[in-house]
């Protein structure tokens, strides 16, 4: 009995009209189902057969903040934020009278509030008599039967059956307990089933694109990035001197400042690399249309400074220098030009950790990349391309990866009273959203390949190298977890390597 | 080159300015690009898939030959709350077309240019008649196309030629209606692949559109001539045109529409070039007639594809449990 | 205030109708950073967290206006902030953090903002009475091969780290040198950088370590980077520059406000 009984929720273009959907809950037999449906009509709830329990869809984040509250767990932090009073009182929701039911089947109403962020969602229980639900007092009495049934659970028979929710259900309604009590069981599983350690599996291709010089499509779970690089020819003016483009850093200017006067500067070999990420592409629900966001700002600047600091591309390859036969490399060859690199990550799909992704979709989109074999023409005076000849991209030969890691701390495990972390590689959006800590680290291996089939140990005597650590929010990682990361960080730069391979991309 | 303003949302090229490169070619007779053997009535092979995007309400991806487009469906959510929303007792659509930088021959910049506001709004157009919006007040549905790669007017509009030591940019196989006729193909597969993105969102639409489009060419020769009204009887219409003109035709006029098979309704109608003056309603009818035949072709594919939808969902939710909701391995009650 | 290469120049309140301001400038580099912070004020209901207050963080650069790399700053002080700030205490409030980079030797250059940027902002926070689980310190240190070319260092900035009694290293240990509040010149010829933020208990706030080796001449970057366990003992010796030096400046700085 217990178990079978579920919540429902139906969605109520209620008294706060359609912009402020009211959800409202009960708790029944599935037996009763037909029973409530009947009833909501006669309260006049047109959207009776509605009813159905919440889905992915039924409640949307978005309207999160005028939902209506939450959790069967009276913890000691639980705070009772005194909105939840007056909006419970405020709502004005329509006693549900269920007359042909019997005692032991009582129906219980819940009202829902979620307060975002919060740790803690509170249940308004509401009992389903006829009596008024605008007074707050009564609301929070039935608090003591709502604890959860401990697993011990000899002793007293509690008289109201234990809350029982749906997986989806609760996964919606508590994101932060669902996960917390998925991380405590042994081993410790995430939601979504990997372990923490684990990552998702991801699938490359590369070079589907017919107008890119050089194109990766990325997905892993259910982040799918698609990178595309295309090559312009960047002139060097009579009077300019190339020295600038040979080293990496660029001179001291606000890089947006730079752009506007063409003297000053802000132009250098980092500079001719050109990374940016765009997420306006209805790649998920949360992230809003329009110009880019801070998240996509931050991501550009990232992704930008990690070419920067990797040296990814050699400049070998960008130079453009002036001469007629490409095959003579003599070397006092004047430069004319530089190809410059326009990077660009379009998400297609957002479901968490998308750096890592567009970081792979870029490495692999570089190697994958023939730039057509461009000259200073002497007659014309300008730098002309070959349509038949293309080179490739020169890459540092040991190519850097990403890995990131969620914090998730588990306030009260169940043997010490003290809270724990769990890191979690490879976070999905549903993690980052409860996560506060994030940790990225940067690193290069180098594996041994025999006879095209890589190595499960990295060279002998060679340690993964750490180019970047980044560590952000949050105060709960210790620096002895960040070593153990980086050892993550080189099985998954194994897998990455892999499947670059598989690609026909060699990674060296 | 002047530096336009700086992007500050984003990371700027390089302040000495880049240009997109130039090809060289030498050959005086340059290779015609390939000619495809398809008959004129057939339409290119789609692939469409929905519901590839797990974290919005609906999604299709499309791909005819080079075009590829991903297309996803937001909403019905509440309109903004804020003290300009104006009531609204239908829905509020909203479409935004968007080319990927490396989408086509020449880079494209970030911010929408007017082919790709004219594109969304004609598809606005092909859509919202069709969408039953009466059943969604006070709320917005927004449906955003994304572009990755497309069919354009090819590497001609950056090739140089030398002829007898001179350099020169004129373009060598340009035809007036070749941008027409690429815009025309990409519009029909985002009116196609958003109604398959409707579909999947579960928007309820009165039918589903189709897009459909259709060239029609004459003899290259009978355009030069004087005589053009005598060329009515010779013409040659091309279901879903390629970028290419077939062996010595010349294209008349481009005709895209969206359409709703089921009750036979033209929702968007899209014709550039000439159309003859003599019997100019035949000929029109016959353009339009092609390039309904084509959205009929292509309605084909958006059934197929919305049935694999459904087919999957009921497959999963029957036999199966979702991988996520089946996990047992803790403790719900409570 | 002495000119001493590790103790900071502090102004307080430099702007009296904020609530809290503060001017940092770095000893070394001369980067001059001007915080205000006004809280807790009404938040846009867009903005409003039902329990908790809504950080606000706007970095506005020395030279043009704000772009990604910007945005990029401010959000690594909003999330170093959100752990730092009590913000159950002010709900439905809004507290408001504004940095403007006064001056720098690179307006672009992350590692060298990001220290003053943080150190500063703690101190405005401070001055404006708004509510803090602890406080937090960062330093930059820059590591560079041992004889600096030409590079002028002050006393004090220079240390090496030490390694646990492993004798063979002890070549290789003497190749390496940290400084601490590199400048740009000092920065242009490090190997690695890395700013560390660590609370007054030892807890790690922020870390933002890269690799900036120069690569000149287009030659390629293999073998760059740095073993986990040298950065290690790095962040153990930043965690005592912060929990103990960087304690007493905020303590000193703060003395006649009797904040502590």
């Amino acid at each position: 009995m217990v178990s079978s009984s579920r919540i429902q929720c139906k969605g109520a273009a209620d008294a706060l009209g359609y912009c402020h959907p009211v959800r409202r809950w009960w708790v029944g037999d599935d037996d009763d189902d037909d029973d409530d449906d009947g009833d909501g009509d006669g309260d006049g709830d047109d959207e009776g057969k509605e009813g159905v329990a919440v889905n992915a869809s039924g409640v949307d984040k978005s309207h999160a903040c005028e939902l209506v509250a939450i959790s069967p767990y009276p913890t000691a932090e639980a705070t009772w934020p005194s909105s939840a009073f007056l909006l419970g009182s405020d709502l004005k929701l329509k006693p549900k009278s269920k007359p042909d039911v019997e005692p032991c089947k009582q129906t219980t109403h819940f009202q829902m509030l979620h307060f975002e962020g919060s740790l803690d969602w509170v249940f308004l229980p509401v009992l389903s008599t006829s009596a008024s639900l605008v007074s707050t007092k009564p609301l929070f009495s039935p608090m003591s039967s709502l604890t959860p049934q401990v697993d011990s659970g000899e002793s007293l028979p509690p008289p109201p059956p234990p809350l029982t929710f749906s997986t989806s259900l609760f996964r919606q309604i508590s994101p932060a307990l669902y996960l917390q009590r998925h991380l405590l069981h042994s081993p410790p599983t995430r939601p979504n089933g990997r372990s923490p350690s684990q990552c998702r599996d991801f699938t490359l291709t590369t070079n589907s694109l017919s107008h890119a010089h050089g194109s990766a499509v990325v997905r892993a779970g259910d982040t799918a990035v698609v990178c595309g690089i295309r090559g312009e020819v960047l002139t060097i003016a009579p009077g300019d001197d190339p020295s600038r483009f040979e080293s990496y850093h660029s001179s001291p200017t606000s890089a947006t400042h730079a752009c506007g006067s063409r003297g000053a500067g802000g132009a250098s070999w980092g500079g001719l690399i050109v990374t940016n990420v765009e997420l306006s592409t209805g790649c998920s629900k949360k992230y809003p249309l329009g110009p880019p966001g801070g998240l996509a700002q931050t991501l550009s600047d990232q992704l930008h400074e990690l070419v920067n600091v990797t040296k990814l591309v050699s400049l070998d390859s960008l130079r453009i220098y002036d001469r007629e036969d490409y095959s003579d490399v003599t070397p006092n060859a004047k430069i004319k030009g530089y190809w410059s690199l326009y990077i660009d990550v379009l998400c297609i799909s957002l479901d968490g950790n998308i750096l890592d992704a567009a970081w792979y979709a870029i490495v692999a989109a570089l190697k994958s990349s023939r730039l057509p074999l461009a000259s200073w023409n002497q007659t014309e005076e300008r730098v002309f391309c070959d349509s038949s000849l293309y080179h490739p991209l020169s890459l540092r030969r040991s190519l850097p990866f990403t890995t990131t890691f969620a914090l998730i701390s588990l306030p009260h495990s169940d043997d010490n009273g003290g809270g724990t972390t769990v890191l979690l590689n490879d976070p999905d959006s549903y993690e980052e959203d409860e996560a506060c800590e994030f940790l990225t680290i940067l690193s290069t291996t180098d594996f041994e390949i025999v006879e095209g089939e890589l190595s499960r140990s990295p060279l002998a005597g060679l340690r993964t190298r750490v180019e970047k650590i980044e560590k952000r929010g949050g105060c709960k990682i210790g620096l002895r977890q960040i070593e153990s990361c980086t050892h993550q960080a080189t099985s998954k730069a194994a897998r990455y390597i892999q499947s670059l391979m598989k690609e026909q991309l060699t990674p060296i | 080159m002047a530096a336009k303003a700086p992007d500050r949302r984003r990371n700027n090229p390089p302040s000495h300015g880049t240009t997109p490169p130039v090809f060289l070619s030498s050959s005086s007779g340059p290779v015609k690009p390939k000619q495809s053997s398809r008959p004129p009535d057939e339409i290119r092979k789609i692939f469409l898939r929905t519901g590839l995007i797990s974290s919005v309400t609906g999604s299709s991806f499309l791909e005819i030959a080079p075009l590829k487009l991903s297309v996803s469906v937001l909403g019905p959510r509440p309109l903004p709350r804020t003290s300009s929303t104006p009531f609204a007792a239908q829905a509020i659509l909203t479409t935004e077309v968007k080319f990927a930088p490396f989408a086509s021959t020449v880079r494209r910049g970030y911010i929408r240019d007017s082919s790709e506001r004219d594109l969304g709004s004609r598809l606005y157009q092909a859509l919202v008649g069709a969408i039953r919006r009466e059943l969604y007040p006070k709320s917005r549905i927004e449906v955003v196309v994304t572009i990755l790669d497309s069919e354009d007017e090819g590497d001609d509009v950056n090739t140089v030629y030398i002829e007898e030591g001179k350099t020169t940019v004129e373009t060598k196989f340009w035809d007036a209606g070749r941008s027409e006729r690429a815009l025309g193909v990409v519009l029909a597969g985002c009116i196609t692949a958003a109604s398959a993105a409707l579909a999947d969102a579960g928007i309820e639409m009165f039918d589903m559109v189709s897009g459909g489009v259709a060239t029609s060419f004459v003899d290259e020769v009978s355009l030069k001539g004087k005589d053009r009204g005598d060329a009515v009887s010779n013409k040659l219409y091309v279901r879903d045109p390629a970028i290419v003109p077939p062996e010595g035709k010349a294209p008349l006029a481009t005709c895209v529409l969206g359409y709703m098979a089921a009750r036979d309704e033209i929702s968007e109608l899209w014709i550039s070039g000439k159309v003859g003056t003599k019997n100019g309603t035949a000929e029109m009818d016959e353009l339009v007639d092609e390039a309904i035949a084509a959205a009929r072709s292509a309605r084909g594919v958006l059934n197929e594809a919305s049935k694999e939808r459904v087919k999957f969902i009921v497959d999963k939710s029957g036999t199966a449990p979702p991988t996520e909701g089946g996990t047992t391995d803790v403790e719900m009650s409570g | 205030m002495t000119s001493s290469p590790l103790v900071p120049e502090i102004s307080l309140n430099p702007l009296p109708q904020s609530d809290g301001s503060c001017q940092y400038t770095c000893p070394t580099s001369r980067t001059t950073i001007l915080t205000s912070v006004n809280g807790p004020l009404e938040v846009r209901p867009k903005d409003e967290l039902p329990n908790h207050a809504t950080i606000e963080v706007i970095v506005k650069p020395g030279i043009g206006v704000a772009g990604v790399r910007e945005t990029r700053l401010s959000s690594l002080i909003h999330s170093t902030l959100k752990s730092l700030i009590l913000t159950n205490h002010h709900p439905r409030t809004l507290i408001q953090v504004v940095a403007q980079i006064v001056q720098a030797e690179d307006h672009t250059s992350l590692p060298l903002l990001l220290t003053p940027l943080l150190n500063c902002t703690i101190l405005s926070l401070l001055i404006a009475g708004i509510p803090m689980r602890t406080v937090g310190w960062s330093v930059h240190l820059a590591v560079l091969q041992h004889p600096p070319k030409t590079v002028k260092t002050a006393e004090g900035q220079v240390f090496r780290l030490g390694r646990g009694g492993e004798d063979e290293m002890e070549t290789e240990e003497s190749e390496q040198i940290v400084v601490r509040n590199p400048n740009g010149e000092i920065l242009g010829q490090a190997e690695s950088s890395h700013t560390v933020t660590f609370s007054k208990e030892g807890e790690v706030l922020l870390i933002e370590s890269m690799e900036c080796s120069q690569g000149s001449g287009g030659q390629s970057a293999d073998g760059q980077g740095w073993d986990i366990s040298d950065f290690l003992r790095l962040a153990e010796e930043g965690k005592r520059i912060c929990c103990e030096e960087g304690v007493e400046i905020i303590r000193e700085a703060l003395a006649d406000r009797k904040v502590f």
